[in-house]
């Protein structure tokens, strides 16, 4: 039975799951140079292995108004490689890989499914599966629409 | 204006944010800019202001010639930073700046680009006109 492994994140008391062959890597507090007339989506970068990748903030993405519940510091920065582009993302909590039956999947119908294609019910809890190259499509449109 | 490290830029700091603009674009420190128009803080994104006696910054934008006003107390200095890290343009194409600075250590700059000033510039004279 096909399984994948994913990377257990919370972010207020959302939980989301990213496909572990997208980390490149954990580090810690998320610490970021603010760029001035970016989006709240991407408010500005990461200095990276001598580059700077962009943070996307999920928080102002899964807001249906687009806003960023205020300054709130993250614990953990994630990097994430989708195969074309490096960006970072700030979550608050990161849990060790798990391995999850792909058949165990749903489709997702929240309001955060434009950047969860699924979820699994875990431990009772509902937690999604991060659609990176979504969420990155959607920091690029909406660095398009209101950027500037 | 291109990224090389070793460039001369001129840093401005307002003891939480810098901006760093290459010294080919800037015309005079110091001294008033004539009749150019101010650049503003909503330009900016960032306030440089202060109290006290202000100096005025000529900037090559484009074409034309703006003035930044900085507050007196205001840290200014002419450095060349240790790398030069180009901002990715698919994300932050729209605003003025092109690229961070590293100045060493976790201090970074940002490079303010004249050609996307005077773009962005525009783009604010344009929606403040369609709002009137």
């Amino acid at each position: 039975m096909a399984s994948e492994e994913y990377l257990p994140v919370t972010l207020d008391s959302r939980r989301l799951l990213i496909e572990s062959s997208t980390v490149k890597e954990i580090l810690g507090r998320c610490v970021f140079v603010r760029v001035p007339h970016a989006t709240a989506q991407v408010p500005g970068v990461v200095p990276y292995g001598g580059t700077v990748i962009p943070l996307i903030d999920l928080g102002a993405l899964v807001t249906e108004d687009g806003d960023s519940p205020g300054e709130v510091v993250r614990d953990r920065t994630l990097v994430l490689d989708d195969g074309d582009l490096v960006i970072a993302i700030c979550t608050d909590k990161v849990r060790e890989v798990i391995r999850i039956e792909t058949n165990e999947a749903r489709e997702s119908l929240r309001p955060i499914a434009a950047f969860a294609s699924r979820e699994f019910e875990l431990d009772g809890h509902v937690n999604y599966v991060l659609d990176l190259g979504g969420l990155i499509a959607a920091a690029r449109l909406a660095g398009d629409a209101g950027g500037g | 204006m291109g990224g090389d490290v070793g460039r001369p830029y001129l840093v401005l700091s307002n003891g939480n944010d810098r901006i760093a603009i290459s010294t080919d674009a800037v015309v005079t420190v110091g001294a008033t800019g004539g009749d150019a128009p101010d650049l503003s803080e909503h330009d900016l994104g960032l306030s440089f202001a202060a109290a006290g006696r202000f100096r005025d910054i000529a900037i090559l934008s484009d074409t034309t010639t703006v003035q930044l006003r900085v507050g007196g107390q205001m840290d200014v200095e002419t450095r060349s930073g240790d790398a030069y890290l180009p901002l990715p343009e698919s994300f932050f194409g729209r605003t003025p700046y092109c690229a961070l600075l590293a100045l060493g250590g976790d201090d970074f700059a940002l490079v303010l680009h004249p050609q996307r000033l005077s773009r962005f510039r525009k783009q604010l004279g344009e929606m403040h006109h369609l709002s009137e």
